[in-house]
C-alpha cells in the first residue's frame, strides 16, 4: 500500500472509464467516458433512465462486464490511487467484497437457490478473513442482526425461496458487508421490492453507512430517492454523466435540461395531483448514439450547435459540473 | 409450413458449420442419384477367386472381399442410407405430429392414454424394440424395414408436438379462431402446425442421423438392409474379415457414414441454435 | 416430499405395465409366429415344436398368455431360452450382469468426470477457438458407428500393435492362481478398448448437455454475484455454477443407468465381452425371441429406475423441490 493517502483524498476516482462490447456491426460503448469520485463516508447517487449504463458503470468497478465486453485504456479506476483495471487476479479477488462491496437490483435472483443463505455469507467472509466454522456462524448472525433478518439464529440454515424479498435483499446487504468493505456498491438495491420495503432498506443503508463510516454509490433511476440520503449526485444519460452537484444544489437549480426532465417525472405524495411530464421518447441504444450533445434529440431547450458539437464541461456553481450549452452562455438575470 | 423450413434452411445456412453440413449432403444426394451411371455394377456378380483389390485406378477406393467395386456400392449404399432415412423419418414425423396434436387437442383420456402408451413405449431402447420386430423375418424386406424404423421413432416427436399444442392451444389467436366458429381440424392445422415446425424439424433432422446410425448398426448385426443389396453397415459386416489384408473395405463406408451423420447433426445443431439463442 | 416420490413411484410401475404389454404385443402382432422360424433354421422337430409351444404357452388363448406372460414377469420369471435351452432368460441375463457393470460403470465415470469436466471448460470459454473446436470434435465424436470404430480400434491396437486384447475379459490363459495385480492389469488391459470406443461415441453427449446446462447458469445474476463478494474462480465455478447446471446431467445421468445393465449390443458383441449386450447378439443370431425379450424388458426396467433415481437425486439436491 505504501504511501499513506491524505484525509481529504478520494477513496474511489473514475477516470476517462470506457466499457466496449465488440460485437459483430462493430464496437459499442454503453459506458462513454465517465469520470467521477467518491469520498470517504459520502454517498453518491447516480441517476438516469434505464439504458444509460449505470449497472455498467457498477460493474465496471469491480471488473465484472461480461464477456465479451471490456474495459479499454486510458479508462482507470482509482481506489486509494491503485488501479483495479491493472491488478493481478488475486488481488483484484481480495477488493471484490474486501474493499468494495456490492448489492443487486432483483435480490430474488442474486441469492443462489442450492445454497443456505448463512452459508453464502460465511463464504464471504471466509473469502477474505480467516475464521474457524464456529466464528463464521456466530459473525454471521451478528451480521444478520445488524441488517434487521427477524430471527437471526433460524435464519442461518434458510434458503433464499423461503424470505420474502425485503428479507432477501437483507441478506445481499449482509453479504456485501461481511468482509467490512469502505465502499458499497447499491444497483437500484429496491426496485424490484414493495414500496414500504424500499424506504426501510434505504433506510438500513443510510445507517449502516453511518455507523461504520462507509462510502455508498447508490444508483437508481428515481430522482425521488435521492434527497436526503446521497450527499452528491450524477445525472447519467446515454452512457455519459452530463450534471453533477451537491445534492441540495441539483434540487434547487438543476443546470442540464435531462436532469429538469427527471424531475418533472417523479411523482409528488404530497401536493395537488399534477400529470407527471415524463421525457418523451426513451435512451437510444448504444449503437444508435447522436451526435453532438447525444440529448439533443428530446431536449426541449436545443439550440442550434447541440447537434453538432458535444457540449464541453461547464460549472454553473462552485462543485457543480454540467455538460450543456445552455449552461455555457450567461444566464439571464 | 414450406415458408417456415425454407427460412429455416437459410438460417442453418448461414451458421458455417449448418453450411458445410447443406453442402456436403447436397453433394451426397446428387451422388447417390446420378452415382450409379458410369461406375461398375455395384452388385457385379461376385469374384471371390480375384479377392479384394486394394484402391487404383481400375477401383477407386479398391474392392471388396467379392471383387466389388467399393466405390460403387458406396455410392449405391448412400442411396439406401439416404432412402431408408428419409422415409422411416418422414413416416415418425407424421405418425407423431398426428399423434401429439390428437393427444395435445382432444385432451382427457385420449391424451392419458396416448401419453401412457408413449412412456411405456419409450422406455424401452429403441434397439431392442427393433430387434424384436426385425427377427421375425428371415430376410425383413425393403420397405418393412422401413416401416420397422419409422414406427419406431415418433414418441419423442409426439411428446415434442403434444407439449407445442398445449402451449399454443392456450394462445389467444387459436382462442379466437375456435370463438369464430372454425371446425377443430382446420384450426389444429392452420395454426397449430405452422407453429410446431421449428422442433419438429430440429427433431427431424436429428433423428435422420440417429437413423442412419441405426440402419447401418442393424446391417451390421444382419437383421437390416439384406444382401447383395449394399448398405454401409452391410459393407463393414461383409468387410470385417479382412479387416487386416483389406483395411479399405471397412474404412471407406464407416467414413461414409460417419461424414453424412456429422452432415445431418451440423445442419440439425445449426437450425436448434437458429430456432434457441441462448443454445448457440 | 415422501408423497411425491410414492407417486413418482406409482408412475415408474405403471409405466412398466405398459412396458410389458406393449413387449408382449409387440410378439404377437408380429408376423409368424416366434418359434415357427426355428423348424426352418434348427434341427428341431415338429414335435420338440409342439412340446415347446406348450412350454411358451403359444397355444393357449390370447388372454391366458397375457396373464401367464404378467404373472410371470412380476415373480421374476422371464421365460425359457430358446438359444441356451433349458436355461432361464432370468438366470442367464444374471450371469452376464457384471462384467456389462463394469463397462458401463467406467464408461459412465469418464463421461461424468472428463465430459462433465470440458462441457464446464467450453461453457467458460463460449465462442473462442477452443469452444467451437470441442464442439466439432464432439459432434464428430457423435457421428461415428460404436461397431465401426471399435473394428478400427481393433485393427489398429490388436491386431498391428498386438499392445492389446481384442476379446474377452481376462486372459483365458491366465491361471487362477496369478496374483491380484497380475490379474488386475490382465482386467485393465481388456477394458481399455471397449470403453475407448464407448467413450469416444458417447463422451460428446455429455459434453453438450454440460455446457448447455452450464452456459444457462452462467448467465445468472447470482454467479456474477457470487464473483461479486471475491470468492476464487474456482469456488464461483463448481460451488456456484455447477451447482445448478447439475440437475440435466442428473437427468442425462438417468437415461445412461440402463447403459450400465443393458452395455452396448455392439461393443460387446465386438469384443466378445461377456456382457448382456453380447447376450442380446447371441439371441439375435440364434433368433432367440424369448432372451431378446427379457433382455429389453430387463433394459426398460433399469430405465425407469433410471429416471427415478434421477428424481429423487433431484430432490436431494434442489431444496426448491424439496419443499414442494
Ligand atoms: N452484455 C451486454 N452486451 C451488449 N450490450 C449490453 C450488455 N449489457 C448492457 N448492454 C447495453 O448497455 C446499455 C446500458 O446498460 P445498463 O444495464 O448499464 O443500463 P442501466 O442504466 O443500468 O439501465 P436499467 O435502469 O434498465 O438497469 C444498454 O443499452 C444495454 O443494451
Ligand atoms: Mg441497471
Amino acid at each position: 500500500m505504501g504511501v499513506p493517502t491524505p484525509p481529504s483524498s478520494p477513496l474511489l476516482t473514475v477516470n476517462d472509464l470506457h466499457v466496449v462490447f465488440s460485437t459483430r456491426d462493430g464496437d459499442v460503448s454503453p459506458v462513454d467516458g465517465v469520470s467521477f469520485e467518491i469520498r470517504r463516508g459520502e454517498t453518491l447517487a447516480m441517476v438516469g433512465e434505464s439504458g444509460c449504463g449505470k449497472s455498467l458503470t457498477c460493474l465496471a468497478l469491480l471488473r465484472l462486464i461480461p464477456p465479451p465486453g471490456h474495459i479499454p485504456p486510458p479508462s482507470q479506476i482509482l481506489l486509494d490511487g491503485q488501479d483495479i483495471l491493472t491488478m493481478a487476479p488475486e488481488a483484484l479477488r481480495q477488493v471484490r467484497g474486501g474493499r468494495i462491496g456490492m448489492i443487486f437490483q432483483d435480490p430474488s435472483t442474486s441469492l443462489n437457490p442450492v445454497l443456505t443463505v448463512g452459508s453464502q455469507v460465511a463464504e464471504a467472509i471466509a473469502a477474505h478473513q480467516k475464521a474457524s466454522k464456529r466464528e463464521l456462524k456466530t459473525r454471521v448472525i451478528t451480521l444478520f442482526e445488524e441488517v434487521g433478518l427477524p430471527d437471526p439464529a433460524s435464519r442461518y440454515g434458510a434458503y433464499p425461496h423461503q424470505l420474502s424479498g425485503g428479507q432477501r435483499q437483507r441478506v445481499m446487504i449482509a453479504i456485501a458487508l461481511a468482509a467490512e468493505p469502505d465502499l458499497l456498491l447499491a444497483d437500484e438495491p429496491t426496485t424490484a421490492l414493495d414500496v414500504t420495503v424500499q424506504a426501510q432498506i434505504l433506510e438500513l443503508l443510510d445507517r449502516i453507512r453511518r455507523a461504520r463510516g462507509m462510502s455508498i454509490l447508490l444508483i437508481t433511476h428515481d430522482l425521488g430517492l435521492v434527497a436526503g440520503r446521497a450527499d452528491r449526485v450524477a445525472v447519467m444519460y446515454a452512457g455519459q454523466i452530463v450534471e453533477e452537484a451537491a445534492t441540495e444544489k441539483l434540487f434547487q437549480s438543476p443546470a442540464h435540461p435531462y436532469t429538469r426532465g427527471l424531475f418533472a417525472s417523479i411523482p409528488k405524495i404530497t401536493g395537488p395531483k399534477q400529470r407527471l411530464a415524463p421525457i418523451p421518447g426513451v435512451v437510444p441504444r448504444p449503437s444508435r448514439w447522436p451526435t453532438g450533445c447525444r440529448f439533443h434529440p428530446r431536449c426541449p431547450d436545443v439550440l442550434s450547435q447541440c447537434a453538432a458539437t458535444a457540449p464541453p464541461e461547464t460549472r454553473p456553481a462552485a462543485n457543480h459540473r454540467s455538460w450543456c450549452w445552455l449552461t455555457e452562455q450567461p444566464k439571464a438575470p | 409450413m414450406t415458408g417456415s423450413i425454407w427460412s429455416a434452411l437459410q438460417r442453418a445456412w448461414r451458421d458455417p458449420g449448418g453450411r458445410v453440413g447443406i453442402v456436403v449432403l447436397v453433394g451426397l444426394v446428387l451422388a447417390a442419384l446420378l452415382g450409379p451411371f458410369g461406375l461398375p455394377d455395384p452388385l457385379a456378380a461376385p469374384n471371390p477367386i480375384a479377392g479384394a483389390q486394394p484402391p487404383g485406378p481400375d477401383h477407386l477406393l479398391g474392392t471388396d472381399p467379392l471383387s466389388r467395386d467399393v466405390f460403387a456400392r458406396l455410392v449405391t449404399g448412400a442411396r439406401i442410407s439416404l432412402t431408408v432415412a428419409g422415409l422411416a423419418v418422414l413416416l415418425a414425423v407424421t405418425i407423431g405430429a398426428a399423434v401429439g396434436i390428437l393427444a395435445g387437442y382432444l385432451g382427457g383420456i385420449v391424451d392419458s392414454v396416448l401419453m401412457r402408451l408413449v412412456d411405456g413405449a419409450m422406455a424401452i431402447p429403441r434397439l431392442f424394440i427393433l430387434l424384436l420386430l426385425t427377427l421375425v423375418w428371415e430376410r425383413i424386406p425393403l420397405a418393412a424395414f422401413i416401416l420397422v424404423i419409422g414406427l419406431t421413432g415418433w414418441f419423442g416427436t409426439s411428446r415434442l408436438v403434444r407439449g407445442e399444442v398445449l402451449r399454443l392451444r392456450s394462445a389467444e389467436f387459436v382462442q379466437a379462431a375456435g370463438a369464430l366458429g372454425a371446425s377443430s381440424a382446420r384450426v389444429m392445422l392452420r395454426h397449430l402446425f405452422p407453429n410446431a415446425t421449428g422442433p419438429i424439424l430440429v427433431a427431424a433432422t436429428l433423428g435422420v442421423g440417429e437413423v442412419i446410425l441405426l440402419e447401418a448398426g442393424l446391417s451390421f448385426l444382419g437383421v437390416g438392409v439384406q444382401p447383395p443389396t449394399p448398405s454401409w453397415g452391410g459393407m463393414i459386416l461383409d468387410a470385417r474379415s479382412v479387416l487386416m489384408t483389406a483395411p479399405w473395405a471397412a474404412v471407406f463406408p464407416g467414413l461414409a457414414i460417419v461424414m453424412t451423420v456429422l452432415a445431418v447433426n451440423l445442419i440439425g445443431d445449426a437450425l436448434q441454435s437458429g430456432f434457441d439463442p441462448r443454445s448457440a | 416430499m415422501i408423497r411425491w416420490l410414492l407417486r413418482r413411484l406409482a408412475q415408474a410401475v405403471a409405466t412398466f405395465l405398459v412396458v410389458t404389454l406393449l413387449l408382449f404385443l409387440l410378439m404377437r402382432v408380429a408376423p409368424g409366429d416366434p418359434l415357427a422360424r426355428l423348424v426352418d433354421q434348427r434341427r428341431v422337430s415338429p414335435e420338440e415344436l409342439s412340446l415347446l409351444r406348450a412350454r411358451f404357452g403359444l397355444d393357449q388363448p390370447i388372454g391366458q398368455q397375457l396373464g401367464q406372460f404378467l404373472q410371470g414377469v412380476s415373480s421374476g420369471d422371464l421365460g425359457v431360452s430358446i438359444a441356451h435351452y433349458p436355461d432361464q432368460v432370468s438366470t442367464l441375463l444374471w450371469t452376464r450382469l457384471g462384467p456389462s457393470v463394469l463397462l458401463g460403470g467406467t464408461v459412465l465415470l469418464i463421461n461424468f468426470t472428463l465430459g462433465v469436466w470440458l462441457g464446464v471448460f467450453q461453457a467458460e470459454r463460449r465462442g473462442s477457438r477452443w469452444d467451437r473446436w470441442l464442439t466439432r470434435l464432439s459432434l464428430t465424436g457423435y457421428s461415428v458407428p460404436s461397431f465401426w470404430l471399435a473394428l478400427i480400434l481393433v485393427a489398429i491396437f490388436s491386431l498391428h500393435w498386438h499392445w492389446l486384447p481384442a476379446t474377452q475379459m481376462t486372459d483365458p490363459l491366465l491361471s487362477g492362481s496369478a496374483p491380484l495385480a497380475t490379474k488386475a492389469i490382465d482386467l485393465v488391459r481388456h477394458l481399455i478398448l471397449p470403453v475407448l470406443t464407448l467413450s469416444l461415441v458417447s463422451l460428446a453427449s455429455a459434453m453438450r448437455y454440460q455446457r448447455t446446462a452450464m452456459l444457462e447458469v452462467l448467465r445468472l445474476d447470482f454467479v456474477r454475484a457470487a464473483a461479486a463478494r471475491g470468492l476464487t474462480p474456482g469456488q464461483v465455478r463448481w460451488r456456484h455454477a455447477w451447482r445448478n447446471a447439475l440437475f440435466p446431467m442428473l437427468t442425462l445421468l438417468g437415461l445412461w443407468i440402463p447403459f450400465l445393465v443393458t452395455g452396448s449390443v455392439f461393443v460387446e458383441a465386438i469384443f466378445n465381452w461377456p456382457g448382456i449386450g453380447a447376450l442380446a447378439a447371441e439371441a439375435i443370431l440364434g433368433r432367440d425371441y424369448p432372451l431378446l425379450q427379457g433382455t429389453a424388458m430387463l433394459a426398460a426396467a433399469v430405465v425407469l429406475l433410471g429416471n427415478l433415481l434421477a428424481d429423487v437425486g433431484h430432490l436431494l439436491l434442489d431444496p426448491r423441490v424439496r419443499a414442494t
